[in-house]
């Protein structure tokens, strides 16, 4: 490739390359894995919400046809490490003397088939001691509330940079607090007006339609085979060797297509009992959740958000404290990694001379709230941006104008020891505004409203490795870690091998993921598959090239410069030397396969809050404009215009599917989806009961537009993608409700009961 | 799904006999019956198929009376009653999605009165007929609260009996994740008369509004109703929508029906 050259690949309108297999069902995910003698494993979920296991007895399930064995807490004792968790291990592979909410996992049973199982289950007898149940951060945090673990769990604090700060069990239920200061606070004696404001977000489920399900087989000699559907193999790797003390060499984990995740789908999910039930009978088992059991796994974070601003009257922001408390169910999961970027994220996108942030992750007696697209962004974002629309509106000024006025500029860095923000903010605001018609009038109870929603992305010392091999013929093989999950990209990461070995991407093979040959990733999630993946894809390619082109040189007699590729064969002036051959003739018969190894990892820096500067930074900016119907409190979208900085677009189209899925699921948790509870228990945990947008709910006109503002890090200028339309949704439906009809809602989701109560209570119905 | 014996006689005769047997259950569209059984919330050991029998056939005008037979689907009563009877059409052409309206039946839906389903607002709003293969019962004795009806064991609904009005239509407000109405409002006009059939609200089920019946009657506009208030006492309040919300959506939609009634 010659850097001058136009790009041929990247960019292109070519089809995705999965399209066909998945149109026609052909895809195959880890749902339809199978083996022969393969068993079926289901579970027995605690009904009480806090309780202590008195006695569980199983014999009866024993006896059920077809049962082949039988696990409770008391066979966790042949496990070495039966605990797990990201920064704290406190989640029991199945509940041993305790059970901590409705669902957790208290026995399981592999059987013939699933009716079987589920027939087993029926049979077993648990007798609980009810202890008090905590069914809200509220009651968690009460003077007299009794803690949830009374032993803490192990756990580490990450080593942090400028201004940041982790800690274990700061108080009573609360399992991890992050906090980030920078500046002096007495700037808020300077302000003209200060204003604190309490936010409330609710909580999503990931709804992704392949469930959790895995296939597992310990197989003699301590070998593990295992195909999940699961977005950070390698992670999930280390920590089953961890648990079962096994070699992670022996460990085999395949990932197959994955059914949509959201980020649900990181670390153990049913990986652990599936194996432990396989090591029992020695058969492959398969463990697969229903989608209302995938309610009681893992959820998005409910949060409290209280914000105090400080400002100047003509709108200059100076200084934002922030508190937030995060609902992290009965065991931590995910939650300090969330409370860091929740903790992190909630400045925003503008300058301040002084920000300090606390974010708490509060135990209760809920599922386990985890990783969900946007990552504490979303929450952050919500209480965020709303602020800023409230106090643009307070002082008169126009929302628009007021983040025109603050916005980190382009190359600035977001906070001392940051990398630069590389987009220029400005700019994307001024698009949507336009798309949206923000200037255009307005008919009575009809508002527009604008939202940024800001995250770091590409992750926190987030290293990536991948491969490229090249055949004597010309077939590229490209090896690594990311997870086609649905965002397209084997697709992308394959153009990016395609564009630097100048050849057609239907010569590129996305190799399917198995631990045991695919080079080192952390994990799909983070925006990071092109931000960070793409750049060792891209180092891979451009190493193999190089290796490609000095043999054709030594071949031809000439130097590497001097030489191209066009489809395997070398350009040397107005010759042309097809590669095959030539190759055959040095190495013999047989030929070569040359390899190229690539990584990329954002240094180390202490400067930087989170001790590695941010990869990019994720934007999403979003424009509503909809109406209010005062009589029921009902909100029509009439237009929603988001729009993401794609950097550089390696494939325009899913780019765009990638906003628009991020949108919509945003305009679900503006408009309808919550996880509604009657105490501690979920009362719309389905499909039927939990509201989800629908194609009929698309708005009248939908737009997501993305820009191409070239100063990404990654491979040709692009930046990550997928999360930063969802941020900004909720606050831009949240200020245009305000604009129409004059009441702010400061709790999610935003329901025509809520809306019409805020009406009612403003004189206005 | 479980074993059970499944029959689909091809006469009512046939089906009230196969219908005879215990823990017999006679199956519609299916469009409810079906998941309850997939869900084990009910479990009989024989299905009794009414989709064959001609005589649940249907949708005619007689006279000033729209007859609609019990085995007529949602999308048939949408498409037949088009230009006949505003109002129903309308009704049937938004249950669901395309799917159920092509399966589910109104007779299945009056037989299991859900109280969130639509049929009901109609029936109450026109003052209606049931048919069955024994009698004909009048809707205000027809209805007697949630999933509960004045049929017997084993008795069938052959069609039901609209008096067509002169106006109608329904409103429905949706309840966010089934769609169901959260409330649904009927009006039917007629020369002397207004019905106002309410659906979703009360935790009694489906009743009529008769305080709006009245103010109606003298004076066929939405603001008619204005000065009538709704009590939020014995309205359902659930995950969905409180009673108060309810209350409040009843005379809404009551107004916005008589604003759009044709």
């Amino acid at each position: 490739m010659n850097d001058q050259a136009p790009l041929r690949v990247i960019g292109a309108e070519i089809e995705r390359s999965d399209a066909h297999v998945k149109v026609t069902g052909r895809a195959r995910y880890s749902y339809d894995a199978a083996r022969p003698g393969m068993l079926h494993a289901k579970v027995l979920r605690s009904t009480r919400a806090h309780a202590k296991v008195l006695r569980v007895d199983a014999s009866a399930a024993r006896a059920m046809p077809g049962v082949h064995a039988v696990l409770t807490g008391v066979d966790l004792a042949d496990v070495p490490m039966p605990v797990y968790g990201y920064f704290i291990k406190d989640q029991p592979i199945l509940a041993t003397d305790r059970v901590r909410y409705e669902g957790d996992m208290v026995a399981a049973v592999a059987a013939e088939t699933e009716g079987q199982a589920n027939a087993a289950l029926a049979r077993i007898v648990v007798e609980y001691e009810d202890l008090p149940a905590l069914p809200d951060m509220e009651a968690a945090l009460a003077e007299d509330a009794p803690e949830l673990f009374e032993e803490a769990p192990i756990g580490i604090v990450p080593p942090y940079g400028a201004g940041s700060s982790g800690a274990l069990r700061p108080r009573r239920n609360v399992c991890y607090s992050y906090a980030y200061e920078t500046g002096d606070p007495s700037v808020f004696d300077e302000c003209d007006h200060v204003f604190e404001d309490e936010f409330r977000f609710s909580r999503m489920h990931h709804l992704h339609l392949e469930p959790f399900v895995c296939l597992a087989h310990w197989k003699e000699g301590d070998e593990i085979e295992l195909t999940t559907s699961c977005q950070n193999p390698f992670p999930l790797r280390k920590e089953i060797a961890r648990i079962f003390r096994v070699p992670e060499s022996r460990i085999a984990v395949h990932v197959p297509f994955v059914g949509g995740g959201f980020g649900s789908k990181n670390n153990c999910k049913t990986e652990p009992i599936a194996l432990m039930l396989s090591r029992r009978t020695g058969r492959p088992v398969r463990f697969c959740l229903t989608m209302e059991e995938g309610f009681l796994t893992n959820t998005q974070h409910a949060a409290i958000l209280r914000l105090k601003t400080g400002v100047m009257a003509d709108g200059t922001l100076v200084a934002r404290q922030s508190h937030v408390l995060l609902d992290s169910g009965a065991y931590s999961d995910a939650s300090p990694l969330v409370a860091e970027k929740a903790g992190y994220r909630v400045a925003g996108p503008y300058r301040y001379k002084h920000i300090s942030s606390v974010c708490d992750c509060v135990m209760t007696n809920q599922p386990p709230a985890g990783p969900f697209r946007g990552f504490g962004g979303t929450q952050a974002t919500w209480a965020s941006d709303s602020q800023i629309d409230m106090i643009a509106r307070r002082l008169g000024i126009d929302p628009m104008e007021m983040r025109m006025k603050n916005l980190v500029d382009l190359h600035e860095p977001w906070v001392p020891g940051e990398s630069g923000v590389d987009s220029d903010m400005r700019e994307g605001l001024d698009l949507v505004a336009r798309e949206v018609g923000y200037d255009r009038p307005r008919e009575a109870n009809r508002g527009v409203g604008l939202s940024i929603g800001f995250k770091d992305g590409g992750g926190v010392n987030k290293p990536a490795q991948a491969r490229v091999k090249v055949s004597t013929n010309g077939d590229v093989h490209l090896m690594c870690g990311t997870v086609e999950i649905g965002q397209g990209a084997r697709t992308a990461l394959s153009q990016v091998v395609a564009e630097v070995m100048d050849c057609p991407l239907a010569r590129v093979e996305y190799l399917p993921l198995d631990t045991r040959y695919t080079p080192f990733d952390q994990g799909t999630n983070a925006s990071s598959g092109i931000s960070v993946m793409g750049q060792a894809v891209e180092r891979a390619a451009r190493s193999v090239r190089q290796q490609v082109l000095q043999m054709a040189a030594e071949e031809l007699g000439t130097e590497p410069d001097k030489l191209r590729l066009d489809n395997w064969t070398v350009i040397h002036g107005n010759e042309s030397h097809a590669l095959a051959p030539m190759i055959m003739g040095r190495y013999g018969g047989t030929g070569f396969e040359f390899t190229g190894d690539g990584f990329h990892k954002q240094p180390n820096d202490h400067h930087a809050p989170l001790e590695t500067k941010s990869v990019f930074w994720e934007i999403g900016w979003a424009g509503v404009d909809l109406s209010v119907d005062p009589e029921t409190g009902q909100v029509f979208i009439h237009k929603l215009v988001v729009s993401g900085d794609a950097g550089r677009a390696i494939h325009k189209l899913v780019c765009r599917g990638q906003d628009e899925g991020a949108a919509l699921m945003g305009l679900g948790q503006a408009l309808y989806e919550r996880m509604i509870h009657d105490g501690t228990r979920l009362v719309n945990g389905e499909a039927l009961m939990y509201r989800v947008p629908l194609a009929e709910d698309l708005p009248e006109v939908f737009e997501a537009i993305t820009q191409e503002q070239g100063h990404g890090p990654g491979p040709f200028g692009a930046k990550g993608m997928g999360e930063g339309a969802m941020l900004p949704v909720a606050s831009a439906v949240a200020n245009a409700i305000e604009e129409a009809v004059g009441v702010r809602l400061t709790e999610l989701p935003l329901t025509p009961e809520r809306v019409l109560s805020a009406l009612v209570e403003a004189g206005k119905a | 799904m479980y074993a059970f014996e499944f029959e689909r006689p091809g006469s009512l005769d046939a089906a009230v006999k196969a219908l005879q047997e215990e823990d017999a259950q006679a199956l519609g569209g299916g469009q409810t019956l079906i998941p309850t059984l997939k869900q084990r919330l009910a479990m009989p050991s024989k299905l009794v198929s009414l989709k064959g029998i001609a005589e649940l056939q249907g949708i005619a005008q007689e006279g000033d009376v729209l007859k609609v037979g019990g085995g007529s689907t949602h999308g048939a009563v949408a498409r037949e009653t088009k230009g006949i009877f505003a109002g129903l059409s309308l009704m049937a052409s938004k249950i669901g999605d395309p799917a159920v309206r092509n399966r589910g039946t109104m007779g299945g839906s009056l037989a299991n009165n859900d109280p969130a389903a639509c049929y009901p607002a109609a029936l109450m709003a026109t003052r209606g007929t049931v048919v069955t293969n024994t009698r004909e019962i009048a809707a205000e004795e027809y209805f007697q609260g949630l999933f509960t009806t004045a049929l017997e064991e084993g008795e069938i609904i052959t069609s039901i009996r609209f008096p067509l009005p002169e106006k109608s239509n329904y409103q429905k407000f949706e309840q966010p994740a089934s769609r169901f109405p959260l409330v649904g409002v009927f009006v039917a006009k007629y020369g002397d008369r207004v019905g106002v059939g309410v659906t979703g609200a009360s935790e009694d089920g489906v009743f009529a509004w008769k305080e709006a019946e009245e103010a109606l009657a003298g004076n066929f506009a939405p603001e008619a109703v204005d000065d009538l208030w709704v009590s939020a006492e014995g309205m359902m309040s659930d995950l969905h929508g409180t009673a108060e919300y309810r209350a409040h959506l009843v005379k809404v939609m009551t107004k916005r029906a008589v604003a759009a009634a044709e």
